[in-house]
């Protein structure tokens, strides 16, 4: 059972990555291309990257210590 | 946001009411608790029915519910964007309506204000009462006769500034 578990956490692992690199290009293309509010934008970008760097810290740290 | 003609000036952009995204994010934060709620049922359910006794290692249960919130934070920022990119503009010459229905799909709607015939504010039901946020019914003499701007911010002042221009336009 938790080989299982080992090789599905090894394929989500880098998925996620693509994922997330993939739909925040696309998020940046549309704030740009269809004029966000410089200011809006300026915290919109603080926001989502500052949470999204703290999840990836607890998604990096969860996969290194499942692998114990 | 759009193209502006000589001498055209935005006069307004209406968005959506801040209720539309409330309502999307605690879908999704509903969504982001789920998994706690659903996994020990669903562990307690398969021990009962059958003979699985392993339990889900902490850190890779971990892993799994930090790549969820991940998932629902990107979801997040899709619906604000579509919010965002949902905008009434009123200029001193035309009426446009972008509707970012998904990421990938907008519409666009341009109606000049000398073909304005009427201009009608819809609020119904309780919520749309008290935040203040309804339907804005514009009847055109052009094509597509009426255009439909949903649960937009104010929309009573969105009809004034509206018909302010008419008017100008037509004096």
């Amino acid at each position: 059972m938790e080989s299982i578990f080992s090789t599905i956490t090894l394929f989500a692992f880098p998925i996620i990555i693509v994922v997330f690199i993939i739909i925040t290009i696309v998020l940046e293309h549309h704030w740009k291309k269809y004029s966000v509010g410089i200011d809006i934008l300026k915290r919109i970008r603080k926001i989502y990257y500052r949470v999204s760097a703290v999840l990836f810290i607890f998604v990096a740290i969860s996969f290194a210590l499942s692998f114990l | 946001m759009i193209k502006l003609y000589e001498n055209e000036k935005v006069l307004a952009e209406i968005r959506k009411h801040w209720f539309v995204i409330a309502g999307e994010a605690i879908a999704l934060g509903a969504l982001a608790v789920a998994p706690l709620i659903v996994l020990p049922i669903l562990q307690s359910t398969l021990r009962s029915i059958s003979s699985f006794e392993g339990n889900i290692p902490f850190f890779t249960f971990l892993f799994f519910y930090s790549v969820w919130l991940v998932f629902i934070w990107i979801l997040f920022f899709v619906a604000w964007t579509n919010y965002y990119l949902d905008v009434l503009i009123v200029t001193n010459k035309r009426i446009v309506d972008i509707e970012q229905v998904a990421l990938f799909s907008r519409d666009h709607v341009s109606v000049p204000l000398r073909n304005v015939e009427d201009v009608k504010v819809e609020i119904a039901g309780l919520l749309p009462s008290l935040f203040k946020y309804g339907d804005l019914h514009v009847q055109t003499a052009g094509e597509s006769k009426e255009v439909i701007i949903p649960r937009i911010n104010r929309p009573h002042d969105a009809r004034r500034r509206i018909m302010e221009e008419y008017h100008k336009l037509h004096e």
